[in-house]
């Protein structure tokens, strides 16, 4: 008899008595049963083994012949290279404003196979749809944000990928994983898993995890296959840029409530003899925090001893002063918390982006902003990642966390070469507070590189 | 379903429970006070009756509870922004206006531009100003509010607790008493996978995924947790679900048993959805409507049990039943390749006696003939006729069948009157066939009158009262005999040789007489 291949729901079915490497016998179905992930190792295993078999499972849609219109620079070329030669698997990583984008429309143009691309937010997702359908003037297909569209070239949001794997699992001959550290985690992987694409790109400017999960993308799609900095680019293909520090006091009652609360915290710490270093530390006071009332009046107070630091009231003086400092700069400012956002917004009048923005206002911003209509956006963490903002010059970093991540990606938006141009981007952290150390932990990894030779 | 900080669950030496909110004093209380918020913030923003709400969290009650029952609670709610202006046009004509300075640093500055935009939108500063982030979420007002029942809240809050548990459920297990097809078609519906046991009679569905196979995920639990109502709804239920718990270093299962029999009053109203019927089309609801029509004491059931079919499940349409006799039809309608050749599959390999298929005759199927079973083909309309006529012989010969076990020296014929059908019972057979027994077999000293057997003595006695009577009035011949303790009079005038004679349709001046 021979061997047939299906695809069912994110995993391979192998009819015909044959057990293939990574399978398990199916009882419920009657058949070996392997997880889409493994689909090129199993038809390599029946090609190697010249055992005959038909292959039903991938299912793809007829491509035109998709044009590359766009000359890729030298290194973006070398990066591609590299991908091609690992076997088209692994992931490359480059600084945010150096055209990773232009790496997968270049895979996607040597493949001639049809492509999903999946990003983390909907702004990425429109970006993609926009970028994809000038290079190659077609259709572009997506799932997310309400849109249920299939097309030989797709994009999908993380969720919708995950929500919708089980179906589009055997569509795709490659699958671009944008911003690629989300995809270790928990929930993110199945998408890897279900999908029997053979062919996998990564792209990050930051490719480890706080939490050690890049591991997992070996397994998921490749290792690192070409990584470059922002120091490796800057000047030549990067804009120059400044990294500014000012530091600012507590006024005299906010000092005393921050310390009042941060005691209650470390009190509490002390009592139960709770250390917290790692974030699966915090992770569990976080738990306990949930059923034990003390715990919880710790994590309260924590928070509101935070809460006072990130947006104590000196902040903004000198927000007002760098804004007027630097009146023609393109500048967007970023907050931890929405909360900031909209009080900035409220007293300068300034254009705002949050996570419940709309779609289309923010698109009118961001083309505001592109235009010189707006001259600056204040925005908590959607900003962060990916999106290319037109051209700022100027980043102000009002409050964030310790993740170097977040204030690579930060940079990042500022990056963008133009003749002259010299960016900057500067922090404002209130002193004798634990945001100091967090200012401290999330320029680490950026120190590191700057002081790389 | 609720976001997973605030379940609030009990776990002890690997079992996991959700900790359900009693309907009953404090918690009546709570629910009440908190639909009286709600109520009291009609027309008023979002900001403010948030704040109200969390009061309640600071009175004793576990803020995952309060924020539980109020996440449920903006459910039934519908908020709007309250506007003069569309606040998206209104901000970016601000916008625009402010980014003619270098920066709006003063409230005098910030005053002028307000006053300005407002003037080029045409309203008031004051209107600009209470338009300009109407539609943040604090700042909506709540338009609508259908209150629910306190009881309701709290029952709708468990199921979401249990719900929001499955998120992380691995796998499911469960044992119904009804509702098969509701549950399976959602099963499917939901991408599911599932396995059968049957342990002492009860049939235990095993739920999970295709990926399940090869690595411990949570991918399901949506589903699961979806799946969970049409299993509560079922009149009784019992299941058991594999919660993944613990760090995420080291997962751990956890074990999640409920029972209909400890939860009943704390769950929305089970039962209710599932003793409706439901049909699946026409066909099906024009068979059942035509055979009940008939009335021919076979009792039909809508999708009444669950076969197992080899690998598969089937859950036939309807199922008749009389007398410990039991059939099955299942309707076979147009649909897809596929499906028809999937639904084959299970027939054939279904072991079950009396199974009727009606086939819809353009699907023209020539597999039909490995089907083992009465295939009946129909064009629109699923004949009764067939049916009963199959049904007909079943009986027929349940009867030749059951009058030959029928064992004379355990007839126990004492009394003047006796009821064949608790004779038949007593032998366990139906009353049909010990009628067809006594008939071939009559018993000494009594007469067989329908399904009564009457002592000769107590018809002489009968016949002596009847002679007497006077006019032979029908109603009086007819209650004389009722007071002789039979209760089906007519029977027993028949059998005594009289007729009636009717005058018109009144049975009072209706007279019995001797031909």
């Amino acid at each position: 008899m021979r061997v047939r291949i299906q695809y069912d729901k994110g995993t391979l079915l192998i009819w015909g008595d044959t057990r293939v490497p990574n399978s398990h016998w199916d009882a419920r179905s009657g058949a070996y049963r392997a997880l889409a992930l493994h689909y090129a190792d199993v038809i390599d295993y029946l090609e190697n083994s010249h055992i005959e078999y038909v292959d039903e499972a991938l299912k793809l849609l007829p491509v035109p012949h998709l044009q590359l219109r766009t000359v890729l620079r030298d290194y973006q070329r070398d990066a591609l290279d590299s991908w091609m030669e690992a076997g088209k698997r692994g992931t490359v990583v480059l600084p945010t404003g150096a055209g990773k984008t232009v790496v997968a429309v270049g895979a996607i143009g040597k493949l001639q196979i049809p492509a999903l691309v999946v990003v983390p937010t909907l702004d990425l997702m429109e970006q993609w749809r926009r970028v994809l359908a000038t290079e190659f003037e077609l259709e572009v297909g997506a799932y997310g944000g309400g849109d249920n569209v299939l097309s030989p070239l797709t994009v999908a949001t993380y969720d919708s990928a995950y929500l919708r794997a089980a179906e589009l699992g055997n569509r795709f001959g490659l699958v671009i994983f944008d911003e690629v550290h989300h995809l270790p985690a928990a929930g993110y992987r199945h998408i890897a898993e279900m999908f029997l694409s053979p062919a996998r790109l990564g792209l990050t400017a930051t490719y480890e995890r706080e939490d050690g999960l890049h591991s997992e993308l070996l397994r998921l799609i490749g290792g690192k296959v070409y990584e470059l900095t922002v120091q490796d680019l800057a000047d030549e293909h990067l804009s120059g840029y400044e990294v500014a520090y000012r530091s600012v006091d507590l006024e005299p009652d906010e000092a005393e409530e921050y310390s009042r609360c941060y005691a209650v915290f470390t009190n509490y710490l002390a009592r139960r003899n709770v250390t917290l270093r790692t974030p699966h530390d915090f992770a569990t006071f976080i738990r306990r925090s949930s059923w034990d009332p003390e715990a919880r009046k710790a994590l309260l107070a924590r928070n509101r001893a935070l809460d006072i630091a990130l947006n104590s009231r000196a902040k903004m003086e000198v927000l007002k002063e760098l804004l007027l400092e630097h009146p023609s700069e393109q500048t967007i400012i970023f907050t931890q918390h929405n909360k900031l956002v909209h009080r900035i917004a409220r007293t300068f009048l300034i254009p705002a982006i949050t996570h419940t923005t709309f779609k289309d206002e923010r698109r009118q911003i961001l083309t505001s902003f592109h235009d010189g209509e707006y001259r600056m956006i204040v925005t908590s963490k959607v900003l962060d990642e990916g999106v290319d903002v037109p051209d700022a010059s100027q980043a102000i970093i009002l409050s964030g966390t310790g993740s170097s991540r977040e204030f690579i990606q930060r940079l990042g938006r500022v990056l963008r070469k133009r003749e002259g141009k010299l960016a900057r981007l500067t922090e404002i952290v209130t002193r004798d507070t634990t945001e100091t150390g967090m200012s401290h932990r999330r320029k680490r990894r950026w120190r590191a590189a700057e002081n790389a030779p | 379903m609720l976001p997973s900080n605030l379940l609030i669950t009990r776990a002890r030496s690997g079992k996991i429970k959700p900790v359900y909110v009693p309907i009953e004093g404090r918690y009546l209380e709570l629910a009440s006070r908190l639909i009286e918020t709600y109520e009291a913030h009609l027309n008023k923003r979002k900001g403010e009756l948030a704040d109200q709400c969390q009061q309640f969290e600071e009175v004793g009650f576990d803020f995952r509870l309060v924020r539980g029952l109020v996440a449920l609670l903006d459910r039934a709610a519908t908020f709007k922004p309250r506007s003069h202006i569309d606040p998206k046009q209104a901000r970016r004509e601000v916008f625009r206006e402010a980014n003619r300075y270098p920066l709006v640093a003063t409230d005098e500055l910030r005053q002028k531009v307000i006053t300005e935009a407002a003037s080029q939108l045409g309203l008031s500063s004051l209107q600009l100003e209470a338009s300009l982030w109407s539609d943040f979420e604090d700042e909506l007002v709540l338009e609508r509010f259908v209150a629910p029942h306190p009881r309701d809240l709290i029952q709708q809050y468990n199921l979401s607790l249990t719900q929001t548990l499955l998120f992380k459920a691995a796998s499911l297990e469960f044992m119904v008493g009804s509702n098969y097809q509701r549950i399976f078609s959602r099963l499917k519906h939901l991408g599911l996978m599932y396995a059968i046991e049957q342990t002492d009679g009860a049939y235990r569905t095993i739920v999970d995924g295709p990926i399940s196979l090869f690595k411990l995920t949570e991918r399901y639990g949506t589903s699961l947790a979806k799946l969970l109502p049409s299993i509560v709804e079922a009149d009784e239920w019992h299941l058991k679900a594999h919660v993944v718990g613990g760090e995420r270093q080291a997962p751990k299962l956890l074990e999640l048993e409920l029972d209909s029999g400890n939860v009943r009053d704390r769950l929305p109203g089970h039962g209710a959805e599932s003793t409706r019927e439901r049909y699946d089309s026409s066909v099906e609801a024009a068979f059942a409507h035509s055979f009940k029509a008939l009335k021919l004491g076979w009792n039909l059931k809508r999708e009444p049990e669950l076969l197992v079919a080899g690998r598969y499940v089937f859950i036939p349409d309807f199922s008749f039943e009389k007398n410990h006799l039991k059939a099955y039809l299942e309707v076979v309608g147009f649909w897809t390749d596929e499906y028809l050749k999937k639904k084959l599959a299970k027939l054939r390999e279904l072991d079950v006696e009396n199974l009727l298929i009606a086939v819809d005759r353009s699907l023209n199927c020539s597999q039909l003939e490995k089907v083992k079973g009465l295939v009946i083909l129909y064009d629109k309309k699923v004949p009764v006729k067939p049916v009963v006529k199959y049904l007909k012989q079943l009986e027929e010969t349940a009867i030749v069948q059951q009058a030959q076990t029928i064992d004379s020296t355990r007839l126990e014929l004492t009394g003047e009157v006796i009821d064949v059908t608790q004779l038949a019972d007593a032998q366990s057979v139906s009353v049909g066939a010990l009628v067809r027994w006594l008939q071939a077999n009559p018993a000494a000293h009594y007469r067989l009158i329908g399904t009564l057997l009457v002592s000769e003595r107590k018809l002489d006695t009968i016949a002596e009262r009847l002679k007497a009577l006077e006019g032979g009035v029908l109603p009086a011949a007819l209650g004389i005999i009722e007071e002789e303790g039979i209760s089906s009079p007519e029977k027993v005038l028949e059998a005594l040789g009289y007729i009636v004679e009717w005058r018109g349709l009144d049975p009072d001046s209706a007279t019995i007489r001797k031909p």
